[in-house]
């Protein structure tokens, strides 16, 4: 068995006192009493040594009883005086020897102890007076001169003795004590009769040892790897950032180039231009961001705004009915805090790029949501468009396989509504963990009335989730503010996964 | 979205199939709709804006009746011969134009129909009529009331009637004022001098459109015939909006009546229950769909969608539900092919678009800097944009302006978009206050400053900043850490001049310049900021512009 130094040192001692206190155990191995207990602990893991905690009274020496082992009792200078005076005295002669109250004291415990008799104004010492052999009270006192003393350790005389001495004023002092007392197993009688070989050890390697090359021949001491050791938390990147910069690398893996446009936006690009209504619930107070300064934005080229207020009065020359409403320049040129990244993918598909074109953004969006556990104000978006000649088959496939990259084999589709795609359809994935479908984002093929004002003549596949929603299932968070209002622990100690 | 309640008993005995309701819990969603709840008995599903003619157990029934198979193809209505006519005054142009009206009768009610059409009834004021001002619904008992009715209009206090749930006479200026529903929607007339009311011949009011009705038509589990006006802004939407309540309705088997609306110069008889008329080309809808379908094939879908169709060959002529309100473009039509399809069923595909993947710049410099950062013992966070005016300026002694103000906020706490991203910081350290220290935060994000040269009149900057607190944060250590950054993007061309922003200790706050123009600002935050920020460590922090140093590269 691998015992250190010190277990060996311990071992010993308790081998000399066979039961012990920590206290014993240190006054013996020459070991300080926090490195005994260490050992101690060791010991009793190894099975090599039990240790019984009981609960006990110790008895010291109180105020009164410091001073009576220094000068001895009142009654035993009472009586040492007698006897230098032949055995009787006056009681007032009594004075010389002792002080005040210590007369009384005196005579009392001298009747009491039938060491003196008092009769007429003089004491006279009895037969066992003139002895004057210490009592066991007397003894047990010089006995705390050196410290403590368990009561359960007393003898039947010393108990009695205390009981004595507890009958006087401050002279001991009894207090409840747990106190822990070694022994060897039998295994550790076992190893100890064996013989244990003290040899030098080494705990720590340091730069000394290893220059002085003084381990050479000594025993490294071996550790329980099994240990816990201290936790240590890294700088770290934010779990959403992290989301993030995954969704970005699927992306550009997929061939899709990154884009990115303004957080101020007009109505125009946020909502007009996607065909939804100027009368629309979403385009409320209550919902979106609208701005006191920047109060205006400007509108796009004359000819992009009409054919975009064409298209909502009648249709324009998609072959739509229209809204059938009068369009407000004013309305779209509304400033406001993008509601969604969208606005941001309609912007670039206005600059009429040429098919083919697969770009994507992950940005912030805002929404008016108060601030609970599940909402906030801001959050990100991920987008994605194609323009091609593509179809909603193909649309259909690039979601597996976006997903699928994102680690959701099970994927399934459902029709979605949204104003500026059709058809329109909602992403749900199985989540393992939950055991459950949930809906992780939505897609579509733009509508006629929002490509084709734009001067757009192929379909445009768009499709996009929120990246908090995916992070707080990932990292099993239930409260959206931790994202935003963090703990720097719990962001130091959050999974990369 | 509005949840419709459904009982699950009655949607079956209307669906006429067997099915458990685990099973139509599974199934209802592939017509598009989000199941939020189910007691046992109901359910609660919430189907799209586009679908009003869905927000109801009739409709509903409807729908998956065709979907089911059950009853597919376009189902038709009759409405029986007007008895009775609704006479329009010229005086509501402009105020509330149009309306339309129908009768129905053999009605009979429980308490249960009555909530569900009243449901249906301010769903579809929700939906269609956006809370009222397009559309608003008033479903009467003429039993108290003599056709021929009129709408007309009134001065405020020309008239005096008992509106629904009160107890007395009001005049409608009173109801605007006083009634629950005049203070509501009272500011969609409360402009014009007149308000538009439904009248019987002898000026009884049956109503005070869209406000309220009055308590003499109030309909009861007595009623057995009722007189149904639709009035509001949009001719069309009125329209669908009687076309979904009163086919509902004839879906319960109560007989529905039409009436004569006579307009100054022209009448309607309404309702009109007769299908719109579409074209599909079969070629645009597998363009779309990315399918290959015969005509056949895509009428078996459009009939289980509810629709009629009349033609075959390349172009299909489709007859369109009178209640549809969602059909503005044969694209629309598209849609319902492949929900008839079945969206499970499409075979996945990826597209041929051959492209190459490219990041932004900015995008690519971030990344390079985030790798840096944490390397430096700085842990990332994230903060809200919004913010308000004492945290960006005032507790940062920082002069107040160029900050995006935000019209309608939510609350005081974020009534601008930052400009800086070192308040945000400084907040995170105040959250983490009691932690350990040392703690070192850095953060990557953008601020958004007016500007009125942008097109949107704002522009947005990519910012780095960071900061350090702990007993012994000083200016070495920030200035440390901006040295190693520019020498670890290979920025040697650099200035490190004296700057006095307020925010930090005069004379330990220094400026970066990069080509001659401002990049940065680092140094020791001035006591006053840690003590507005509740800080009672030392914190060195740093704010750069990363835009400048995409350019370098």
């Amino acid at each position: 068995m691998e015992l250190s130094r010190n277990e060996k040192l311990v071992l010993r001692a308790l081998g000399e006192l066979q039961e012990a206190s920590p206290g014993e155990i240190a006054r013996r191995s020459g070991l300080g009493e926090s490195a005994v207990n260490r050992a101690l602990y060791w010991l009793v893991r190894k099975g090599l040594v039990e240790l019984e905690e009981r609960e006990d009274s110790a008895v010291s020496l109180d105020e009164e009883g410091r001073l009576y082992v220094e000068r001895g009792l009142p009654e035993r200078r009472a009586l040492e005086y007698l006897k230098r005076r032949g055995g009787e005295a006056e009681i007032s002669s009594l004075g010389e020897v002792l002080r005040g109250e210590e007369v009384r004291i005196a005579l009392g415990w001298l009747r009491r102890k039938n060491l003196a008799t008092i009769s007429k104004g003089r004491v006279v010492l009895t037969e066992e007076g003139r002895r004057g052999e210490p009592g066991e009270d007397e003894k047990l006192l010089e006995r705390l001169r050196d410290g403590e003393l368990l009561v359960s350790r007393l003898s039947d005389a010393e108990r009695s003795a205390l009981e004595l001495l507890r009958s006087r004023q401050r002279v001991v002092r009894v207090e409840e004590r747990s106190t822990r007392r070694a022994r060897l197993t039998e295994e550790g009688r076992r190893l100890l009769s064996e013989g244990v070989e003290l040899e030098e050890e080494i705990s720590q390697l340091t730069h000394r040892v290893l220059r002085e090359g003084s381990w050479r021949g000594k025993k490294l001491r071996g550790y329980d790897v099994t240990l816990p050791a201290p936790e240590v938390l890294p700088a770290k990147l934010h779990p959403l950032r992290i989301i993030m910069d995954e969704i970005r690398s699927i992306f550009l893996q997929m061939g899709f180039r990154e884009i990115s446009g303004p957080l101020v936006e007009s109505s125009f690009w946020n909502f007009d231009a996607l065909f939804v209504p100027q009368d629309h619930p979403a385009r409320e107070m209550q919902d979106t961001f609208y701005l006191e300064e920047p109060a205006r934005a400007e509108l796009p080229d004359r000819e992009t705004v009409e054919a975009v207020r064409r298209a909502h009065e009648c249709g324009g020359d998609t072959g739509s009915t229209g809204w059938r409403y009068s369009w407000s320049e004013e309305v779209a040129r509304t400033a406001l805090l993008r509601t969604h990244t969208t606005a941001t993918t309609i912007r670039y598909l206005a600059r009429r790029q040429k098919p083919p074109i697969k770009v994507f953004c992950v940005d912030r969006v805002f929404r008016k949501e108060r601030i609970t556990f599940k909402h906030l104000p801001e959050f990100h978006q991920v987008e994605g468009i194609v323009v091609g000649d593509v179809s909603f088959a193909d649309l259909l496939g690039l979601l597996r396989e976006f997903y699928s990259k994102m680690g959701f084999e099970r994927v399934r589709f459902r029709p979605g509504y949204f104003p500026y795609t059709e058809p329109s359809l909602e992403i749900e994935v199985f989540f393992q963990d939950r055991g459950k479908w949930l809906e992780l984002g939505g897609a579509g093929i733009f509508r006629p009335e929002v490509t084709e004002p734009l001067g757009i003549r192929h379909p445009v596949l768009a499709w996009g989730l929120g990246i908090e929603r995916l992070a707080m299932l990932r990292l099993g968070l239930e409260d959206i503010r931790r994202l935003y209002m963090s703990d720097i622990t719990w962001l130091r100690r959050a999974k990369v996964r | 979205m509005p949840v419709i309640k459904v009982n699950m008993a009655e949607l079956r005995r209307m669906l006429r199939v067997e099915m458990s309701d685990v099973e139509l819990m599974e199934k209802l969603p592939l017509l598009g709709c989000d199941i939020e709840g189910y007691d046992g008995e109901h359910l609660y599903v919430e189907y799209f804006p586009n679908r009003p003619d869905l927000y109801s157990v009739e409709g509903i029934a409807r729908a998956y009746r065709a979907f089911f198979g059950v009853e597919p193809g376009l189902k038709e209505y009759t409405a029986e011969e007007a008895r009775n006519q609704l006479l329009v005054d010229g005086s509501v142009a402009g105020i509330r134009d149009y309306v339309v009206a129908c009768e129905v009768e053999g009605v009979r009610l429980t308490d249960e129909l009555i909530a569900e059409l009243m449901e249906l009834q301010e769903k579809l004021h929700w939906a269609l009529g956006r809370d009222r001002r397009k559309v608003s619904i008033g479903v009467h008992d003429p039993a108290r009331v003599t056709p021929p009715y009129r709408y007309t209009t009134v001065a405020p206090d020309e008239i005096r009637f008992v509106p629904l749930g009160y107890g007395e006479e009001m005049t409608p200026r009173e109801i605007l004022q006083e009634h629950p529903k005049g203070v509501e929607y009272g500011h969609i007339i409360s402009s014009f001098d007149r308000y538009p009311v439904i009248l019987d011949s002898r000026g009884r009011v049956l109503s005070l459109p869209p406000i309220i009705n009055g308590e003499l038509t109030r309909v009861t589990e007595a009623t057995r015939s009722f007189f149904i006006d639709v009035t509001g802004t949009d001719l069309t939407l009125i329209s669908q909006a009687l076309n979904i309540l009163a086919t509902a309705l004839a879906e319960r088997g109560f007989t529905v009546r039409q009436v004569e609306v006579r307009y100054p110069e022209r009448s309607l008889l309404t309702p009109d229950f007769s299908p719109g008329v579409r074209r599909l080309r079969v070629e645009y809808v597998n363009r779309m769909l990315g399918l290959s379908l015969d005509a056949e094939e895509v009428r078996a879908c459009l009939e289980r969608m509810g629709f009629g169709v009349r033609d075959e060959g390349e172009e299909l002529e489709v007859l369109v539900p009178c209640y549809r309100c969602d059909i503005f473009h044969e694209i629309d039509l598209v849609e319902d092919v492949a929900i008839g399809y079945g969206y499970g069923n499409f075979s996945s595909r990826m597209p041929a678009v051959p492209t190459v993947g490219e990041k932004l710049p900015l995008e690519e410099l971030g990344e390079k800097l985030r790798m840096l950062l944490p390397g430096y013992g700085f842990t990332e966070v994230m903060n809200l944009m919004l913010t308000n005016e004492a945290e960006s300026f005032s507790w940062m002694r920082r002069t107040p302006g160029g900050a995006v103000r935000i019209k309608n906020p939510i609350s005081e706490e974020h009534t601008l978009v930052r400009t800086s991203l070192l308040p945000g910081l400084l907040r995170t350290l105040r959250l983490n206050r009691h932690h350990e220290l040392p703690q070192r935060i850095f953060e990557l994000g953008d601020v958004v400053l007016l500007s009125g040269e942008a097109e949107v009149g704002a522009v947005r900057r990519r910012r780095l900043a960071a900061a350090s607190i702990h007993d012994r944060a000083s200016f070495t250590e920030i200035k440390a850490l901006v040295q190693g950054i520019l020498r670890d993007l290979g920025v040697e061309e650099y200035e490190v001049v004296p700057s006095e922003d307020p925010a930090f200790i005069p004379g330990r706050c220094a400026a970066l310049r990069i080509s001659g123009t401002g990049a940065g600002v680092f140094g020791e935050v001035h006591p006053e900021v840690l003590e507005n920020f509740q800080l009672e460590y030392p914190v060195a922090a740093l704010e750069l512009d990363v835009e400048p140093l995409v350019q370098l590269r």
